[in-house]
């Protein structure tokens, strides 16, 4: 429990939303509909950006008289049409209002500039068949890391991908490493416990599978370069979908991976559903074992995800999260965290996010205080 | 000889029904007034039940029972029913097979149904009971008075399933609910001051929660609801030697928003919300099952 105390202000800096795999309620059931990355995050594609234009933004900065057509026309980089078929560039700037332990002594707000990219994706032949994408910009320093020098700027991303047909991908660089949901909270424990957040990117090859009734990916990854190679976390991790039907998607997901100091092993299995148009609900529930190398001590945790939006009306989502995180299944220790939360798309490239954490933990040995957080967030994308 | 005389008059009395019921196409397109359609629909509402819909002549006079019931239905002459809404959605679903001339225009009718449909929802009643279990999880104040009379206050946690059902009252959009349900908590409690040193862990909980919910429905599955729930809650703690717990059993209620996800008879529903003098927030996390 106390590491998570521990744990708990770092990946709070570390919140940040990239792909959204709730428009599995619009429909949406495939990352690849809308991004480059067969498994969401970084550039959104022609019809990603066309879409975030119209089906989930809203429309009212726009003329009445103005088309949806016309609206996805001018969607592409700083609202215009794209001027060429090869280069899609864009910009993408995040920040956090983060205000933490609401209602204590301790309380304490900052504003934290989480992100600001550019990137570019190089499309050779003028279509998503061949393409390259590179991003490179700012990230801020992690808490536990606070007078060390780690470096702010950074490439996320850098792969090319070869798709030479709409069911088959291969992808090779630097991406996020396929596994279970990936969901915008990088805050959430199926995030952050099972190292798979916002700075978790790993060097590696990706093949992607997207037939009708299913969606594989199968990864190997060297850990990322940038670190010292010990520390690289090496393995392979896959993720299997069976499409129920275009708004039902069960999944699996298995990873293995071992540095010279830790072998992890993990295992989720997880559930995409929608409801009504544009609603949504996101399970999973997973396993992580763990062994420290030097000790010869392994330890299984377990967590939980649970994350249901409710679409209001164009452009803006209710939605409520629920977590558990048990870090040890030999212990009784656990945490719970819910919190409910206000999405809001007012236009394209302008996102708002509101959310109020309530965190439980219990432990046979004491009955802690419930802590509380709010993160207010703004999202803009070019 | 009577009983020959008896089965001789139930077939003539059968047979009177049912080609009573079985009108011409002649008959049904002679209709001009809402009484003459009216009479029509009742008839082939009754006529045997099983027609064979690769006749022209039925497809024929299936597009007039639409066309005379959304008429009626217009007219406020009969009211939408769920067994009408299908037999009518039948006749819609059945028509894309059918190959008449364009004087029966299923395409022109079906929209005006979906009005009809829409209208109908939007101003139809539903009642349904339900069953539930629910997780529930909520901290709790008490006082401790040990033996030399000295009082501290303590912190509970507690948890635990919650099982019951209640009732729900719903249009399309609105409507309100009632709930009922008996939780079977355990706590931990833990002191909360400097003063002292307590722990408990393992601790029975009973309590009965009632909410009462009112529900607003933005999409057919989705709903957001703002309640009022009142709790009973007794717990088993015990005290260290010679000392007592007060407050061990309490009502009070309190207010909650929730989120509701329905996939036909089954929900779920995630809470959070706050009980009048309890430490912090409640949450519970609900699955329900709905009877038509």
């Amino acid at each position: 429990m106390y590491r998570i105390i521990l744990i708990l202000p770092t990946i709070l800096l570390s919140l940040n939303a990239y792909s959204y795999p709730n428009f599995i309620g619009h429909g949406y059931n495939s990352c690849i509909t809308c991004h480059y990355n067969p498994y969401g995050n970084g550039a959104l594609n022609d019809y990603g950006r066309a879409l975030s234009a119209t089906a989930i933004s809203d429309r009212w900065l726009h003329d009445s008289k103005k088309t949806e057509e016309e609206i996805a026309e001018n969607s592409g980089f700083l609202y215009m049409k794209a001027f060429n078929s090869w280069v899609r560039p864009s910009v993408n700037y995040r920040g956090l209002s983060l205000k933490r332990n609401l209602g204590k002594d301790t309380s304490e707000s900052e504003y934290i500039h989480m992100q600001a990219d550019i990137n570019t994706v190089i499309r050779f032949q003028g279509t998503d068949k061949y393409i390259a994408s590179i991003s490179y910009g700012y990230a801020p320093t992690p808490r536990a890391q606070k007078d060390e020098d780690v470096g702010n700027y950074r490439s996320r991303e850098h792969y090319v991908g070869i798709r030479p047909s709409n069911e088959f991908g291969i992808y090779l660089g630097m991406m996020d490493k396929v596994y279970g949901i990936r969901v915008p909270d990088h805050i959430a424990f199926s995030r952050s416990v099972t190292e798979l957040a916002q700075n978790d990117q790993s060097h590696g090859v990706l093949i992607h599978l997207n037939k009708d009734k299913y969606e594989v990916g199968i990864n190997g990854f060297l850990g990322s370069l940038y670190q010292s190679e010990d520390l690289r976390q090496k393995g392979v991790s896959t993720k299997l979908e069976y499409n129920l039907s275009n708004i039902s998607k069960p999944g699996i997901s298995f990873l293995k991976s071992s540095s010279d100091h830790v072998e992890n092993t993990l295992f989720s299995i997880h559930g995409k559903f929608g409801f009504s148009k544009g609603s949504s609900a996101l399970i999973e529930v997973g396993r992580k074992k763990q062994k420290i190398i030097a000790s010869d001590k392994e330890t299984e945790s377990l967590f939980i995800f649970l994350q249901n939006h409710i679409l209001l009306r164009r452009g803006t989502y209710f939605f409520m999260t629920g977590e558990y995180f048990q870090p040890n299944i030999q212990k009784e220790s656990e945490t719970f965290r819910f919190g409910p939360g206000l999405q809001y798309f007012l236009v394209q490239g302008l996102e708002l996010r509101l959310d109020l954490y309530n965190t439980k933990s219990f432990s046979p040995e004491a009955a802690t205080k419930d802590s509380w957080d709010f993160a207010g967030q703004i999202h803009l994308w070019f | 000889m009577v009983l020959k005389r008896i089965i001789i008059f139930t077939i003539i009395i059968f047979a009177q029904t049912l080609f009573a019921n079985v009108i011409s196409l002649d008959e049904i397109k002679s209709a001009k007034t809402l009484s003459q359609m009216l009479d029509i629909v009742d008839k082939m509402n009754k006529a045997p039940s099983k027609i064979d819909l690769d006749q022209e002549v039925n497809q024929i006079k299936s597009y007039f029972k639409l066309k005379f019931s959304l008429l009626l239905i217009k007219n406020r002459k009969i009211k939408l029913s769920e067994n009408l809404f299908m037999t009518l959605r039948t006749i819609i679903e059945k028509s894309d097979d059918f190959d008449l001339i364009d004087e029966y225009d299923f395409d022109e009718l079906t929209d005006i149904f979906e009005i009809e449909y829409d209208t109908w929802k939007k101003e139809k009643i539903d009642v349904n009971y339900f069953v539930s279990i629910a997780f529930y999880t909520w901290n709790y104040s008490l006082e401790l008075t040990d033996s030399s009379g000295e009082e501290a206050s303590l912190y509970a946690k507690e948890r635990g399933p919650c099982i019951g059902g209640g009732l729900r009252y719903s249009s399309a959009i609105w409507g309100g609910e009632t709930s009922l349900c008996y939780a079977y908590a355990t706590s931990t409690i833990g002191e909360d001051s400097k003063s002292i040193k307590f722990n408990q862990n393992g601790v029975p909980v009973d309590a009965l929660i009632w909410v009462s919910n009112l529900i607003w429905k933005p999409k057919d599955q989705v709903s957001l609801k703002f309640g009022l729930p009142v709790i009973y809650h007794e717990g088993d703690y015990t005290a260290s030697t010679g000392g007592s717990i007060k407050d061990d059993n309490s009502f009070s209620f309190g207010y909650q928003v929730a989120g509701e996800w329905l996939y036909k008879n089954a929900g779920l529903e995630m809470s959070i919300g706050e009980f009048k003098s309890y430490p912090s927030s409640f949450w519970s996390f609900k699955l329900m099952y709905f009877f038509n």
